[in-house]
């Protein structure tokens, strides 16, 4: 029992060792200008509340299409809805940049953060807030409904006045993500810097100035701690299975603005990439170097994806289910910056280090998000499995190979790829880390950030395509491993 | 005779109360009450799934409390069945022997499928067996290296009527040949007519005395 107290407590102070690192710096942090940190917090509060309402008006109206697109469509209407926050940033920021061009309007500043932020956000509400309402008001709904109440009123008296409470949390989830995010408005925000990982990442890239980097990072952890703290406790509910039928929009405009965001994303990548292909001979532009920076991104989503398996097996066999699942559920929302120069701060700017800790911060942000959205589930359906086996007598190494590992195959498959393709498309953190143009990523950012669309969009259609290729190879060495051992 | 004492506890608002229960070291015996009178909190915490503290259950002079799983060499068939769905019916069957630290006897695992009318089916996944089917998968798996003590917790309210009856019959006759000292949580009054020897009736966390009459009102078996 005490051999795995220090096992759990050993994999879990993997994940907070950027901040033990950022801690035992606290002595050196240096209080910079108030007008600085004073600008900034209000363009990140300005920016995250304009993009965190709009996102939970649009993403409220959408669950209202959902909730009467017809039981047959539902599940692939959210899953496109679902989408656009899953692809890298990389294709928000060209999204935003092609529309704003469209438009004629320009292409940095508060308007195009917040627009890629709706952009990404709004499908994750309307999911939100379609789940909620199937689990909460189904029975209300379906009741009001055969006692012939409008639309309006169900909508009005039942989903808004039972549901405020939630709608409320939600807008205050997209207030942190939006608050907290870096990759978004790095590229877009112009003059002003719309957030405090920004401001952290030029001072440590641009000023060199790694003590007052520490005060923001250590500002920007405090606000959003207090701001979590004074969140209401949601129950731990499970995933809605059921579906629910209600009110009759017309069906072409339902779908029309649930596959909106989707294909205003694909639309743009494609209105890049077209013409681009007709000059394909820009690539030569880049040289050789395009290839090295195909491997170096191949590479590092594999090593990801590696660490990824090892993270899951781990917290498969340290049994999963107690104190150590609270934890990890707590730990959903790390903030980029705090991985990145936390892991700095530890392990220097040696570059032989750098691959290592660039492969492990990647993991440490992503792999809570994963863990939460695939390893838990399938954890919490074995639990009774687990129970039986152990009633039996079975010890911890039996349980975990017989029964965890090979029916956590599909699951930790899944992880794996899909960490692949986040860190392959990763451009924010691998700056921050090494400052470098190390991968495909970085280099489509460098292009977008020089207005090289054409180029930008045929870059970041390679990097997508080296993301689903690691995916496929990870997801079949995953599944031949399981089945050979 | 077993003791079992200290058998109390507060989950949020229900209360168990058992300070005292003399529990029978052969036969069949019945646990029975109402849907949310405490009957699984009680298969929990005897099992050692619930950790209630300062309980113990003094059997053959020994505490089970202070044993771990393997000792305590229990057999329980849960509500749902908990089979392992990825496995083959003998499998699920080695993984119990494997699990109780017994020797790999197919000989004893061929017995208990012959007895459960499973012999031709062994080698089939379990996922697809139907509802029967697994309860005498489940059935088998805890009669593996014949337990010290079997629980059999709702075991036939995921079957149908027709099917029910089989049931009870072949645990019966199953448990009877095996002759090892079961507790049996159930709800159904048809299930211990044909099985329970003595009868335990849980109230609100509550042992009482059991109300035979009630018992003995005719159902639908």
């Amino acid at each position: 029992m005490r051999r795995l107290r220090l096992l759990q407590s050993l994999f879990f102070g993997v994940f907070v060792l950027p901040l033990l690192s950022l801690l035992t710096y606290l002595g050196r942090m240096e209080l910079p200008p108030f007008s600085e940190w004073k600008s900034t917090l209000v363009w990140s509060s300005i920016q995250s509340a304009t993009s965190a309402s709009i996102s939970l008006v649009i993403g409220f109206f959408l669950a209202l299409l959902l909730l009467s697109s017809g039981r047959r469509w539902t599940k692939w209407l959210m899953l496109a809805l679902l989408l656009p926050g899953f692809f890298p940033p990389l294709m928000i920021v060209l999204t935003g940049m092609q529309v704003t061009d469209w438009l004629g309007l320009s292409s940095l500043g508060l308007g195009v953060v917040v627009f890629c932020h709706a952009l990404m956000n709004v499908g994750l509400v309307a999911v939100g807030v379609y789940q909620l309402v199937v689990m909460r008001l189904k029975g209300m709904i379906e009741l009001a409904t055969v006692e012939s109440a409008p639309y309006k009123m169900i909508v009005g008296s039942i989903i808004l006045r039972r549901l405020w409470r939630e709608l409320a949390i939600l807008f205050f989830l997209v207030f942190s993500m939006c608050f907290t995010s870096f990759s978004i408005p790095l590229i877009l925000g112009g003059d002003q810097t719309m957030s405090f990982e920004v401001l952290v990442y030029q001072k440590v890239r641009v000023y060199n100035d790694w003590n007052q980097a520490l005060f923001y990072v250590f500002f920007e952890m405090f606000f959003v701690s207090c701001f979590i703290w004074l969140l209401p406790k949601q129950d731990d509910e499970s995933v809605v299975t059921e579906l629910l039928q209600f009110g009759r929009w017309p069906m072409p405009m339902v779908f029309a603005f649930c596959l909106a965001p989707l294909l205003l994303v694909l639309f743009s990548e494609l209105a890049g990439v077209l013409p681009a292909l007709t000059q394909l001979h820009l690539l030569s532009e880049l040289g050789g170097h395009f290839w090295v920076l195909s491997f170096q991104s191949l590479y590092l989503g594999f090593a990801a994806s590696f660490v990824s398996v090892l993270l899951c097996w781990c917290m498969g066999y340290l049994s999963p289910w107690g104190k150590l699942r609270k934890v990890f559920q707590g730990l959903s929302a790390p903030s980029a910056v705090v991985v990145g120069f936390g892991l700095m701060l530890l392990f220097g700017d040696q570059p032989y280090l750098q691959l290592v800790s660039l492969v492990l911060g990647l993991s440490i942000l992503f792999f809570p998000y994963l863990y939460r959205w695939q390893l838990d589930p399938a954890l919490q359906r074995l639990q009774s499995q687990v129970e039986m086996a152990k009633v039996m007598g079975a010890g911890r190494s039996q349980i975990f190979w017989d029964i965890l590992r090979p029916q956590l195959v599909s699951p930790v498959g899944f992880i794996a790829g899909v960490m692949g393709f986040w860190v392959i498309g990763e451009f924010a953190l691998v700056q921050l880390m090494t400052g470098k143009e190390l991968t495909l990523a970085v280099l489509a950012q460098g292009l977008l950030e020089r207005y090289r669309l054409d180029l930008g969009s045929i870059v970041i259609l390679w990097t997508i395509t080296l993301g689903f290729v690691n995916w496929l190879f990870i997801g079949g060495v995953v599944r031949v491993f399981s089945h050979r051992s | 005779m077993s003791l079992v004492t200290g058998l109390s506890c507060q989950l949020g608002p229900f209360q168990l109360d058992i300070p005292r229960w003399e529990l029978p070291d052969h036969g069949v015996s019945a646990l029975w009450g109402p849907s949310g009178s405490g009957k699984s909190t009680v298969l929990r915490s005897l099992v050692g799934l619930q950790v209630v503290p300062g309980m113990k259950w003094v059997y053959e002079g020994q505490d089970f409390t202070s044993m771990s799983y393997r000792e305590k060499r229990f057999g329980v068939v849960f509500q749902n069945y908990e089979l392992f769905p990825h496995m083959s019916v003998i499998e699920n069957l080695r993984f119990a022997q494997k699990a109780r630290g017994l020797k790999r006897d197919e000989a004893e695992l061929a017995r208990l499928l012959e007895q459960v009318d499973l012999a031709a089916r062994k080698k089939d996944i379990v996922g697809p067996l139907s509802g029967g089917e697994k309860q005498r998968v489940a059935l088998a798996r805890a009669l593996v290296g014949h337990p010290r003590y079997v629980f059999l917790d709702e075991p036939f309210s995921s079957l149908d009527t027709g099917s029910r009856r089989q049931a009870r019959e072949l645990v019966k006759s199953v448990i009877t040949e095996h002759n090892i000292p079961t507790l049996l949580i159930t709800h159904d009054k048809a299930d211990i007519d044909v099985l329970a020897d003595h009868i335990f009736y849980l109230d609100r966390g509550r042992l009482r005395a059991a109300d035979v009459e009630k018992v003995n009102e005719p159902t639908d078996r």
